[in-house]
């Protein structure tokens, strides 16, 4: 009978060390941010800022990875596995693809925070070289003969994808909603694109740092990042007379968070991206914040002009996706000239 | 190029501001006409240079751009690298896997050649050639979690199918194994095929189950510290190389936890530590009855017909390990209880009776194990490494390790006296000695020479004072490996 009693015990810690072992492991975490190309600087900062305020809240220390590339490509990985406890791409369609293929989080997601969970927003400006020498005002100055355009690929960037978009969004304004036009119009603009790079930092670098193009399609917060980094003598920003408003989302990933243990701690580095702290970050990153008084106090940062959003101009991003960057889409046409 | 064109653009309207202040020293000897061809002659060139310095920024554009497109293209092809499968091929086997290693397949395989000779004991004929084990390893990984091996074994002269089972390791804590594969229970089983020090394991074998079908949750925890498997398996004799199927509905409970607490220690003495408890419980009815076997697979005990499993079996077994640099240990107690049931005709003092009786008994056994490495090459549970492969050309011979083993197993004295076993054709107890020399010609080539002699008590026929014993049985046995 004893032996049977040992032989019980043995069975029954076999069967609580799994329970206890993981309460053990979760004293400090670490989870990873998949994000898209421009936002190491911002979620570099944010980091630190968030690790701090989460030390303070709950005496723990989270440590937060990073991993960056082209949106879709970011998706993709992943889909494949790549275990990110949140993402925050470029775009809603994007995290879309993660939910509908690989399952990880529910399609209702944009739901679960403030403005469809996108804390903060950004436009797609022009950043040209000093003096601004083939007077480009416009994005009727980028089809013109002889003009250079940067600008990266849409079927691996979420920023070029904002970038085609905006494109087309003047073309068809300026054309009364002539469909025919605004593709002859974008057309032309890929003409004058003589790289195309796979995603938006990659783009910034044939610009800025190879010194190729008269003008660089550009998130704002990355021309703005540029004119910091190298000063009004070298580049200037030229913001067109009307553009896209860019909400690039972020969410949870449920799935991967749970396995990890890390739901908890991921929530709340996202909705802390809310917070006046979060805001001032964003803003500080030259993204466009959500919060009114973080967004007055950077009024200056961001000129006012006049934007048309992705659900106004194309009907959200499936619609948007499905008619211009699917496999032989208007993107691809225009790519074999058709 | 580019620099002596500026120079010139910039010399250009000094020569032109120099000539027109020498105009008045010699305005005696030229005419108006004369400066102001002058003057229209270098404005057509300065024209000329600015033409020829806007190709050749043009020029230059274009050279960044055909570089900067290099450059993408480069960053894509490396990018694409990435994403190409790795091929593998080396002694650790030949594998195919995705770049972050979530999609992997491993092909592996075990082959032995033995060769096997009674010198002593009942059997003359048993002396013989044979493969002891065949068989391809198919190992691999689905979607990072989902690991399986799939391993038929073609030695013997049969076909069997040893493991095939999916382990889902997404939770580290507690990866979840379904399938069939060995019962997490005694030590020497779980030490894999190709690492075993002998050709045949020891004569604890016949007190512990071997494959079977169930479903298992195991880990390691705390840094390998702990680790602890739990599972309900289907429930197999003893020392069955391969049953398919289960005949009754009663299930084996199977736990085991074994600590090596000194792993990552930096005390070399003690890292190599190990200790563990196991244990089994379950009912099993109609189960065939394992028969015991010796170290050269001759029955030395069997119950009388009629008997069968019958209720409730419990088993356990405390099981150890140490390695320090060359030298092994492993050892373990079994113990294994079991209800069984004699349905049949047995001779009670020359009278043949028919008897249906449920009785209880309970076998134990133990083993013990030394190996030394006399290369200096360390030793541990997964085997050993030769420092320098086998190869007389650069005065290399491979590791060279000398083992030895003593095992025993006692069956229930009940048995013989309730009439389950007949004393004059099974022996009570057997003790195995065994010695032997191991050539680890490199890390997939092994060459074993042993040599046991097992001792029994009882089995050779009776008089009316005493029980004679069974013969001594003296094997020499010989196994070349080759695993990858």
């Amino acid at each position: 009978m004893n032996r049977r009693f040992v032989a019980a015990l043995i069975v029954l810690v076999a069967a609580l060390a799994p329970a206890a072992a993981p309460r053990a492991a979760r004293a400090d975490q670490t989870i990873l941010n998949v994000s898209y190309d421009p936002t190491r600087e911002l979620y570099e900062d944010y980091n630190a800022v968030f690790a701090k305020h989460w030390k303070q809240r709950t005496g723990k220390d989270v440590t937060i990875n990073q991993s960056h590339g082209g949106s879709g490509k970011q998706a993709r990985a992943v889909i494949d596995g790549l275990d990110a406890d949140v993402v925050t791409l470029a775009l809603a369609y994007d995290i879309d693809a993660i939910a509908e293929k690989a399952g990880l989080l529910p399609h209702d997601w944009q739901k679960r925070l403030p403005d469809n969970s996108c804390p903060y927003t950004s436009t797609i400006v022009f950043l040209v070289r000093a003096g601004n020498p083939k007077g480009i005002r416009d994005w009727d100055d980028l089809v013109k003969p002889g003009i250079s355009v940067i600008t990266p690929n849409p079927k691996t960037s979420g920023g070029a994808r904002w970038n085609f978009l905006a494109a087309w969004g003047y073309a068809l304004r300026r054309n009364g909603g002539n469909e025919a036009a605004a593709r002859d119009f974008v057309a032309k603009l890929y003409r004058n694109v003589p790289v195309l790079d796979s995603g938006a930092r990659g783009s910034t670098t044939t610009f800025v740092e190879r010194g190729i193009g008269d003008v660089l399609i550009a998130w704002e917060n990355e021309a703005l990042m540029s004119l910091k980094a190298f000063g009004a003598s070298k580049f200037q920003v030229v913001t067109p007379s009307v553009t896209i408003l860019a909400e690039p989302p972020v969410a949870l990933v449920d799935r991967v968070a749970s396995r990890h243990g890390t739901t908890e701690v991921a929530t709340a580095y996202l909705e802390y991206l809310y917070s006046a702290e979060g805001q001032e970050v964003i803003a500080r990153n030259f993204y466009r914040p959500r919060l009114a008084s973080v967004a007055q106090k950077y009024k200056s940062q961001f000129p006012s002009v006049p934007m048309f959003t992705i659900g106004e101009a194309f009907g959200g991003w499936s619609a948007a996706q499905k008619k211009f960057f699917a496999d032989g889409g208007i993107f691809d046409q225009i790519q074999q000239g058709g | 190029m580019r620099k002596p064109i500026l120079s010139g653009l910039f010399l250009l309207p000094i020569a032109v501001f120099g000539a027109v202040q020498l105009a008045p020293s010699t305005a005696a000897a030229q005419s108006l006409n004369t400066r102001d061809d002058e003057v229209a002659r270098l404005r057509s060139e300065i024209r000329q240079l600015e033409q020829r310095l806007e190709t050749l920024e043009a020029i230059e554009q274009k050279v960044r751009i055909i570089d900067r497109k290099l450059e993408v293209q480069a960053e894509a092809d490396q990018a694409k690298a990435k994403e190409a499968p790795i091929i593998k091929a080396s002694s650790q086997g030949f594998s195919i896997s995705s770049p972050n290693n979530d999609y992997r397949i491993k092909f592996g395989g075990i082959i032995q050649g033995n060769a096997r000779f009674f010198t002593s004991g009942d059997d003359k004929t048993g002396s013989t050639f044979y493969l002891n084990r065949v068989r391809p390893i198919l190992t691999g990984t689905l979607w990072k979690y989902y690991d399986f091996n799939i391993t038929p074994d073609f030695g013997l002269g049969k076909v069997v199918l040893q493991d095939a089972y999916i382990d889902d390791t997404m939770f580290p804590y507690a990866n979840f194994q379904v399938g069939k594969y060995k019962t997490p229970y005694d030590l020497e089983r779980l030490q894999s095929d190709r690492d075993l020090e002998f050709s045949q394991r020891s004569e604890i074998q016949n007190l512990v189950p071997n494959r079977d079908y169930g479903a298992e949750l195991h880990a390691s925890l705390f840094d390998n510290r702990l680790t602890y498997q739990i599972a309900l398996m289907n429930g197999v004799p003893n020392n069955t190389a391969s049953v398919e199927g289960d005949n009754n509905d009663g299930k084996d409970f199977v736990g085991r936890l074994f600590a090596t607490p000194f792993v990552n220690s930096e005390n070399e003495w003690l890292t190599g530590l190990g200790v563990g408890f196991a244990a089994t419980y379950g009912h099993e009815f109609n189960n065939t009855i394992s028969t015991y076997k010796t170290y050269g697979q001759q029955t030395w005990f069997s119950f009388n017909k009629g008997v069968t499993a019958s209720g409730a079996r419990f088993r356990y077994e405390p099981q150890a390990y140490y390695y320090y640099k060359s030298l092994g240990l492993m050892g373990a107690f079994a113990s294994d209880e079991h209800e069984l049931n004699l349905n049949g005709t047995v001779t009670q003092g020359g009278t043949p009776v028919f008897v249906n009786n449920y009785s209880t008994f309970t076998d134990t056994g133990y083993w013990a194990q030394a190996s030394y490495v006399l290369t200096g090459e360390n030793v541990g549970f997964k085997g050993v490494v030769p420092r320098h492969p086998f190869d007389p050309a650069g005065g290399t011979w491979g590791a060279w390790e000398v083992v030895g083993r003593i095992s025993n197993v006692a069956v229930d004295s009940g048995v013989f006296k309730l009439g389950f076993a007949n004393p004059n054709t099974s022996a009570s107890s057997a003790t195995e000695y065994a010695f032997g020399i191991n050539w680890y010609l490199n890390q997939n080539i092994k060459w074993q020479f042993d040599y046991a002699r097992t001792f029994f008590n009882g089995g050779a026929g009776s008089s009316k004072k005493s029980v004679f014993d069974r013969p001594d049985e003296s094997v020499l046995e010989t196994q070349l490996q080759l695993a990858f």
